[in-house]
């Protein structure tokens, strides 16, 4: 996978690895990650220097039969309109929809419960579905996401 | 101090974080129930096609993932993901080894164990699949099983002991 350094187009390649505890205590990123460790958390970091772009905490519900992105945060150098990456959330994202692919094929579903001012953007970008306080993303567009960020 | 809604739009907020919206227990219990119908409406409103897209990426991440790992497991063969792989969308083999141009018993020695698929049975599985489990896929779960025979089959080692001489003096030490 490749993220994209906003300032010159130039392209680097990135890898999402499971996060080390180390990788939690670091202060450049919202949350306490560390209360997250019992989790599945993994980290985007790009493949040359291992700089961590960004750290995501999912939960898989095997017998609901989805996965639940319960925390995602980019790095503070990569927020906002300053940020030097482009593309790391939605390479989580992605991560986070292949895990529930290869957990449930068909029946893959990703969840988030995001504030309500920013659930607009979810359903723009990522294509998922108001019901009712949460947002949902299956079969098919589960996959178009997938596609858009795995095949680059 | 402003406050993170104020120095972000809200489409760089969203994409910097996500996080939780607490629930109550009552609102949790909502949600779940909310969940479960909308998917049962998303099921009935998927195609075949559809179906058998997630199922064959299933089966490519599957077979990535244990391509990587450093875990041998004798039954993730490449025999074990290619039935898996023609029980998606087909009830006979017989149709399936027509459909990629292969005899039907040497698929059958595949499946069965008794004889490697060669590399042009290997691009031909990429081709049926619409490129959707590339040949690399495929060549990598081969690799892995090729690779713990090559370590683990001590028999073999000892047939082609007697093929070696000059061998190497690589000792340390003189004696």
């Amino acid at each position: 996978m490749k993220v994209i350094e906003v300032l010159t187009g130039e392209e680097f390649l990135a890898e999402i690895v499971l996060a080390e505890l180390a990788d939690l205590k670091r202060d450049n990123f919202y949350f306490e990650w560390e209360k997250e460790l019992n989790q599945g958390v993994v980290k985007l970091q790009l493949k040359s220097t291992k700089e961590i772009l960004g750290l995501m905490s999912l939960e898989v519900f095997s017998k609901e039969s989805f996965v639940k992105i319960r925390l995602l945060a980019v790095s503070e150098d990569n927020r906002g309109r300053n940020k030097k990456f482009d593309r790391i959330a939605g390479h989580l994202i992605a991560y986070a929809a292949q895990l529930a692919v290869y957990n449930f094929a068909e029946d893959a579903c990703l969840v988030i419960w995001p504030k309500t001012i920013v659930a607009a953007h979810y359903k723009e970008k990522y294509k998922m579905k108001q019901v009712g306080s949460l947002l949902s993303l299956e079969v098919p567009e589960i996959i178009d996401v997938i596609n858009t960020y795995d095949h680059d | 101090m402003k406050t993170n809604e104020n120095k972000f739009t809200l489409a760089e907020l969203a994409e910097s974080v996500v996080f939780e919206n607490r629930l109550t227990p009552e609102e949790r219990k909502s949600a779940d129930i909310e969940l479960a119908e909308a998917r049962r409406k998303n099921r009935e409103r998927i195609t075949g096609n559809q179906q058998l897209y997630a199922q064959v990426l299933q089966l490519r991440f599957l077979m990535e993932d244990y391509a990587k790992s450093e875990i041998f497991d004798q039954e993730l063969s490449f025999a074990s993901f290619l039935r898996k792989y023609i029980r998606l969308n087909y009830k006979v083999n017989k149709k399936f080894a027509n459909d990629i141009d292969l005899k039907e018993a040497e698929l059958s020695l595949i499946l069965n164990r008794r004889r490697l698929p060669n590399e042009k049975t290997i691009v031909r599985l990429e081709l049926h699949s619409n490129a959707m489990i590339p040949a690399i896929s495929w060549y990598r779960v081969l690799e892995k099983e090729k690779e713990h025979e090559l370590l683990s089959n001590t028999a073999f080692r000892q047939k082609q002991d007697k093929h070696v001489k000059n061998r190497l003096n690589l000792e340390l030490q003189e004696v």
